[in-house]
């Protein structure tokens, strides 16, 4: 049967990557009227009812169309902002996607199908959508089929080719209804805000205050951590603990009530042990134990640990992770599943593991039937399995962080394939006056996963002497101890991105994005986190671009330490700076939440709640519980009305001014007595 | 007919379900039928002067027999005294409770956050919303208090300490050494909740030691004593943070501990 079928990917390496996989590597490369764009054409057999076929591949560059209010809403003041809850919008195309959309539409014309090969997520779903418009216009009795894959491996891509679905109309009615609504309420509130504050005048004179539905919220969470680390109150706390010496071995047995926050308390349960004069042991125990490998990789989790392992941002590991997977080496990277389908052969992807010179003697063990089935997780987007490596790449062929990241998802998946670490414990447990103590000492056996797992570590503990159930001893110490509670530290990356995961804000795929951009906003900043945890203790660090230097010293300088220049934005990029980063909110941030907040609104925009719906409407979109309609007229009412009520205490968003009082907007919120300030550049 | 039954036989009734003996005229309304209505079998009347007694205060002149009820010794709170034991059960009732294992910083935040209609579970912020706008309001006038402090205060283990006070006023500490029944914050048990210390009780330095064998949680509250520390729970945990922070470590924590600070 005579016919071409056009296929269109989402990005060029992925149209480069099929057009080789589906013709051999015989296609004929022609230009289009885009620099980027390509389009190779070759012939494939598709099987039934297709055949063999010619083919021509080209893609987009991501979203091919833009939404857009028209000009009569150009003038930021008039209509006013909540005109644009409900004024018309258009969808244009942009003059950089002209030639694009041109190009597809012409190779339509000739065509008999279009197979849309865009990434297999709701977003990509979308962009078929954009694509089967464009190409329809060309020909509109073109039939419309979907390739589901979720890697470019060879084999994966020839069966998605021969076996199309189609588009999922309910993941692209929900893009489409969070398109329009990011529109609108982004709209009117950024201008709502912007304008109110520019009134204000100062360094607000021109400032763009831009409001986002998934930024606010994680602002909020940003702020709320500032004000319960700057309010904090620590408190001393007591506590018992008991070291018996035998064979020459101190061991140290803690207080089953571990701490409380009466000393009066302890020290008559104290006396009470004294008094006691001996101890009984109450139980011994060994016990096999276990430590537990690593769940199949999502998506979260490789942002998490790429940002407290690897010391990149959840961005940077996000586009190392689109490269590797555009390069063919890893699997889709958005992904929601910790899981693999029973059915997928991951030995066939160990062996390819087997020729490395660092992992290759372990998977190699693992071919020769050490191979254990990964642990299941709850979690399955039933779109694309956990991130995993599909090809072997060796480290030459790739630049230094790519090579990294691509280390860690081997190693993570081997270590799922592999067997949990083994070891023997053994719990002691003493009754002395009227209190228990007790101490567990662990051998470990085999360390199995953790052998090619570096990024966790098990050890023995000290070794334990031998203690008779029922015997009295004579602790050789007993004391009381004491301490004091410390301020929680401020948010890392790896914790704002577990809050965001938990509250439903963003998804898997634009986490970072929003994170960047509440940065990129001057709403927070980050710097590289001081020592442990957060102690009050702890000076005043400017950090900025000085490196991994722990601010020692720094108190001294007082005010006048840290004086910032330029945006916050860009302080990710730079990594390796030896620790994890942590989130600080800008005055200008700060006084955004408590403006909102003030108002006392039933939801605040600064809180997770509104988002969240969003969010779960969305799903049941894609779940086909709700229709587009329904979704976009009550989430639009339910903004709106937000918006109308803000609008009428927009006194108190104008306490922003007293709020940061001085004209240094930009610059970190600073610590009671060590104002620090700077202007932006 | 049978005869209505008498004071004492009431009074002996309510001590045989182990509750302390009642002041005569405590019982007196409770014989004393309204016009027009019989008076009801021994059983109820029992039942419902259990309830008025768990729910009166021991303090006041008339609601325990003075000459039949035990109090606690003179000096129980002296903290010199490294050990003694109660010789008779004595009734008390509970007018402060406090967790030993949670910071007061902890508690305010898991408070403040109750207030603002917020919950955590995990790391998801949950919104408590009011089941209407009465809700609300009733939530604002403290009609749901109780239901708040069981969210923000959680199910701790405690150890717990109790200020308790006998039928003559008295004062004193005691906490948690065993885990006890029925003892914890509100609304697992009430501010005027009544206890019985029993007759070979251990008291140290000042404090009961609380232990299954020796007390027995017999429930109750006083309404407006509850109502105010319920509400009053915040700033009282905030006043005694602050207090501590000002002050020096050895200083009263808030009222806490006065009676056995100075043993060390």
């Amino acid at each position: 049967m005579p016919g071409k079928i056009l296929c269109v990917a989402e990005k060029p390496s992925i149209a480069k990557a099929v057009a080789g996989h589906l013709s051999g590597g015989q296609y004929q490369t022609a230009n289009t009227g885009s620099t980027y764009i390509k389009n190779y054409s070759f012939t494939f057999d598709f099987g039934p009812p297709w055949g063999n076929c010619n083919a021509v591949m080209t893609c987009v560059s991501g979203h091919l169309t833009k939404l857009d209010f028209g000009p009569e809403f150009n003038d930021w003041n008039y209509p006013p902002p909540e005109k644009l809850f409900d004024g018309p919008v258009h969808v244009t195309i942009d003059e950089d996607n002209k030639a694009v959309s041109t190009n597809i539409e012409r190779l339509a014309r000739g065509s008999r199908a279009l197979f849309i090969w865009t990434d297999c997520d709701r977003e990509g779903e979308y962009i078929g959508s954009e694509v089967r418009q464009e190409a329809l216009k060309g020909n509109n009795r073109l039939e419309i089929k979907r390739a589901r894959f979720s890697n470019i491996e060879r084999a994966h891509v020839i069966r998605a080719a021969k076996h199309p679905i189609d588009l999922d109309e309910r993941q692209v009615d929900a893009v489409a209804v969070r398109i329009e609504l990011d529109l609108r309420i982004g709209y009117a509130f950024t201008r709502f805000q912007t304008t109110t504050l520019r009134a204000l005048g100062g360094p607000l004179g021109d400032a763009t205050i831009s409001y986002g539905s998934c930024q606010f919220p994680t602002l909020g969470f940003v702020v709320d951590r500032y004000f319960r680390v700057k309010s904090f109150v620590p408190e001393p706390f007591w506590g018992i603990r008991v070291t018996h010496k035998r064979d020459d071995i101190n061991v140290v047995f803690t207080w089953a009530r571990n701490r409380l926050f009466d000393r009066a308390t302890v020290i008559i349960l104290f006396e009470r042990c004294i008094a006691a004069k001996t101890a009984r042991v109450t139980k011994v125990q060994e016990k096999p134990t276990s430590k537990w490998k690593p769940l199949p990789l999502t998506t979260v989790e490789l942002q998490k640990v790429a940002s407290r392992l690897l010391r990149m941002t959840s961005q940077q590991a996000m586009t190392i992770a689109e490269s590797l997977y555009n390069k063919g080496f890893i699997s889709y990277p958005r992904t929601e599943t910790d899981r693999f389908d029973k059915g997928m052969n991951l030995m066939a992807l160990v062996e390819k593991q087997t020729q490395d010179n660092r992992w290759g003697a372990f998977a190699q063990n693992l071919v020769n039937g050490a191979f254990k089935q990964p642990r299941e997780g709850r979690h399955d987007d039933k779109a694309h399995p956990p991130i995993h490596p599909i090809a072997y790449c060796a480290p030459t062929g790739l630049r230094p962080e790519e090579g990294r990241l691509y280390e860690f998802i081997t190693r993570r998946f081997l270590a799922c394939c592999s067997e949990d670490a083994k070891g023997q414990a053994t719990d002691i447990e003493l009754e002395y006056g009227d209190e228990i103590f007790h101490t567990r000492g662990v051998i470990v056996l085999e360390r199995n996963y953790l052998n090619v797992y570096p990024y966790e570590n098990w050890t023995n503990s000290t070794m334990l002497p031998n203690f008779m159930l029922g015997e009295r001893l004579e602790p050789t110490e007993a004391m009381i101890t004491d301490g004091q509670t410390c301020a929680p530290g401020y948010l890392t990356e790896p914790d704002l991105i577990a809050l965001m995961d938990a509250n439903g804000i963003g998804t898997d795929a634009t986490m970072a994005e929003h994170i960047a951009k509440v940065k990129g906003r001057n709403y927070v900043f980050t710097r590289p986190r001081a020592g442990g945890g957060g102690g009050r203790s702890r000076g005043f660090n400017d950090g900025e671009g000085e490196g991994a230097e722990a601010p020692t010293g720094r108190e001294a300088r007082g005010g006048r330490g840290g004086r910032r220049g330029g945006a916050g934005g860009g302080r990710g990029s730079e990594g390796g700076t030896g620790g994890v980063e942590e989130f600080i909110p800008s005055t200008l941030g700060v006084a955004l939440v408590e403006g909102y907040d003030r108002m006392g609104l039933e939801t605040s925009l600064s809180k997770p709640f509104l988002r969240k719906e969003l969010e779960q409407r969305l799903k049941a979109i894609c779940e086909g519980r709700v229709s587009r309609g329904e979704v976009m007229r009550e989430s639009v009412r339910q903004y709106k009305s937000v918006f109308l009520e803000s609008k009428e205490r927009v006194e108190l968003l104008k306490a922003v001014r007293q709020l940061s009082l001085c004209l240094f907007l930009f610059c970190y919120v600073s610590w009671p007595g060590h104002r620090v300030c700077g202007t932006v550049n | 007919m049978t005869t209505p039954p008498s004071i004492p036989q009431l009074s002996q009734a309510l001590t045989s379900l182990g509750l302390p003996p009642p002041h005569p005229s405590f019982l007196v309304p409770i014989l004393t039928p309204g016009p027009s209505q019989r008076l009801p079998p021994l059983p109820a009347l029992t039942a419902t002067a259990k309830l008025r007694l768990l729910n009166a205060d021991f303090t006041s002149a008339l609601t325990l027999d003075p000459s039949r009820t035990p109090s606690l010794p003179t000096h129980i709170s002296d903290p010199s005294i490294a050990s003694r034991v109660l010789d008779a059960d004595v009734p008390v009732q509970v007018i402060g409770i406090e967790d030993l294992s949670r910071s007061k910083w902890e508690q305010v935040e898991a408070l403040e956050m109750e207030r603002k209609g917020e919950l955590t579970k995990g790391r998801e912020v949950i919104r408590v919303v009011p089941d209407s706008e009465d809700g609300a309001s009733a939530a604002a006038m403290g009609g749901s208090v109780s239901t708040q402090h069981t969210q923000a205060m959680g199910r701790s283990n405690g150890p717990f300490k109790l200020l308790m006070e006998d039928v003559k006023g008295q004062r004193v500490y005691g906490f948690e050494l065993k885990k006890v029944e029925k003892v914890g914050y509100p609304p697992v048990m009430s501010i005027g909740c009544k206890v019985i210390l029993k007759n070979g009780g251990k008291v140290a330095r000042g404090m009961v030691l609380l232990e299954p064998a020796t007390v027995v949680v017999l429930g109750g509250k006083i309404e407006a004593l509850d109502k105010s520390w319920r509400e009053g729970r915040e700033k009282a945990l905030r006043d005694a943070v602050g207090d501590r922070r000002s002050g020096d470590n050895g200083s009263n924590n808030g009222g806490g501990t006065n009676a056995t600070i100075n043993i060390d």
